[in-house]
Parts: C-alpha cells; structure tokens; sequence
C-alpha cells in the first residue's frame, strides 16, 4: 500500500490534502479515472476550460506518479492536425 | 455528551417509536416491559450476516450501524444508517432470511429482543404493530430519497443531503444533532455511502466549509450552518415523514 495524492485543476487548483491509501500506480490510476468521471458527471462544463480537467497524481514522496486530462477538443485544431 | 440512558432501558427505542406513532401508555408500557439482554460490538463489526435467519431483533442504544451489500468484486455500497433508538431487524418478523450484512459504525450497545416476543405483542396490541409498520415505511422512504440522492444529485449537494438527513434524524430522538457532534464516518465510508471516491468526498467537504455549511476541525466535520446546508442540498424533510403523528 501506498499513499497517493489528487491534485486538480481545471480553472483554478485544488491541493488534495488528505490523499487514499492504495495498492499501487494501476489501483491510483483507476482511482484518478473515477474521480475524474465523478468531477466531470458534477459539472459536465469542466472540459469548456481552457485546459480541461487535470489530475495530477502525486506519490508520497511528492513527484508525480501520472496525470489525466479530460478536454474538449475544437474541431478546427482537428482538422489543422491532419 | 448525552447522559448515558439506564442499563437497559427501551426508553430510546420507545421514543424513536413515538416520533412517528401514537401509543398509549398501557401499549408503551407492554414495550418497556420486553425481555430483553445487552450485547457490545466494536467499530465494523458484523451484527447480521446476509443469507442468515434471524430469531431476535436487535435494538440500537447507542453507537452508529449501517447497512451494506456488496459486489462480487468487492465494490461496497452503504445502503442505510442506523441511529440510537433504531430497531435494526424488524423485517425478520415478516421474511425469513436476511438479505444485507447489517455492520457496526462505530462501537455499538444493542439491545436484543426475541423475535418471538416481539410477534406476540404486535399480534396482540394493534397500535404496536401500525407503530412497526411506520417505522419499516419509513425506512423504505429514506431508501427512495437515496436512490434520488445517489442518482441524481452532484456531489455537494448530495453530502449537504445526506447531513441534513442524520442531522433532523438525531434532533427527532432528542439527541444531540450534528452541529453539537462530529459526524460519525470517515470519508471513505461517506465515499462508500455516497457512490463517490474518498478524493471527491474531501474536496465536496471542502466546498461545504468555504461556503460556510460545515466546521471541520482536525479530522472532525460537524454542521456550521444548517440553514446554509438545507438551501445547497434543497433539503425537504417531507419524506423522513417527522409529522406523522400529528395528525
């Protein structure tokens, strides 16, 4: 077990401060994925911003384990992709 | 701290009843005068096991329990709160096997009856038996309100919900409500009540104190404004059905 942190931003920064005891970076990354589905069900908005939803997943030790970010993408910035 | 009732005593079993119920004073006296024993359990302690049957009901004193079902893959889901003065397996008298783990809170005094007792007096007293009745509708209203709160409300709105609901509870067995008491879950039982992650629930407690709903102190979260609580949640306490009796 180890303790992982969820921090957010999507507009402005939430430090989570408590963090969930878990068994390792898949079980954190599962977490972070229904955490995400949780903020994003709460405030479908969310993906509007700028810069989306992200999580950022913070081992113990305070360096980043992983991230996931839930944006809408325009359609223009598609097609000048491809 | 609440005195602590006699050694016991039905008397919060009684008023838990007479919160919803009218009972005459010969019918309340039958009730106190049950053959009863006292049993302890520690915190997550199981009192009844799904797929068991049940000869006794047993009668919450003090301490919180809950109800629980849980997947095959182990996911969990709280599916009732027990406060003091709640009889906790009235349904045993009427089906025959129990269909959900019944677990302890927090370190909990029972008050066991037999259910046989219970049969002959609610066969007997009319009024008893509409008062378990009440009791059992009740419950199952509070079950409804769940299923709305789970499944339709955002998260701030459905823990502001869920605390305004343990909080009248209290306030209608004349305990202390949670503007006087922490309330008694940690945030991965309000995650596993609530259908929301133990990230999501500390970041929704936050929200409630930035915006004044609730105190938090150390680990402990109790009610700062209620009246603040009720307009986040949209709060109607028209299902816990607390004027039943008058009429």
């Amino acid at each position: 077990m180890a303790r992982y942190f969820f921090h957010t931003s999507d507009g402005t920064r939430e430090y989570d401060d408590v963090g969930v005891d878990l068994a390792d970076a898949a079980a954190a990354r599962r977490e972070a994925a229904r955490f995400g589905g949780g903020l994003l069900q709460d405030n479908p908005d969310i993906v509007q911003n700028e810069h989306g939803l992200r999580i950022n997943v913070v081992g113990e030790a305070g360096s980043l384990t992983f991230a996931i970010v839930i944006t809408a993408l325009d359609p223009r910035w598609e097609s000048e992709q491809a | 701290m609440q005195p602590r009732p006699m050694v016991g005593t039905l008397d919060l079993f009684l008023r838990k009843l007479l919160s919803h119920s009218l009972l005459s004073t010969d019918d309340q006296a039958a009730i106190a005068a049950l053959p009863h024993s006292r049993r302890r359990f520690d915190a997550n302690d199981y009192i009844l096991r799904e797929g068991d049957q049940s000869d006794a009901c047993p009668i919450l004193l003090s301490g919180f329990a809950y109800r629980q079902k849980a997947t095959e893959e182990g996911g969990r889901q709280i599916v009732a709160l027990k406060i003091p003065g709640d009889a906790l397996d009235f349904q045993s008298m009427y089906v025959r096997t129990i269909d959900h783990n019944l677990q302890a809170l927090t370190p909990v005094d029972l008050i066991i009856v037999a259910l046989s007792d219970f049969e002959k007096l609610v066969r007997s007293r009319p009024a008893i038996a509409r008062a378990v009745i009440v009791d059992i509708l009740i419950e199952a209203s509070i079950g409804r309100e769940w299923l709305l709160n789970l499944g339709r409300r955002n998260a701030l709105a459905r823990l502001a919900h869920l605390l305004c609901e343990m909080h009248y509870r209290l306030l209608d067995t004349h305990a202390e409500g949670l503007d006087l008491r922490d309330v008694p879950m940690t945030q991965e039982q309000l995650a596993d009540l609530l259908g929301l992650t133990p990230v999501h629930i500390n970041r929704t407690l936050k929200e409630l104190e930035r915006r004044g709903a609730v105190a938090r102190h150390g680990r402990g979260v109790r009610i700062g404004n209620i009246v603040a609580l009720r307009a986040l949640a949209n709060f109607s306490d028209t299902y816990l059905h607390r004027n039943n009796h008058d009429g």
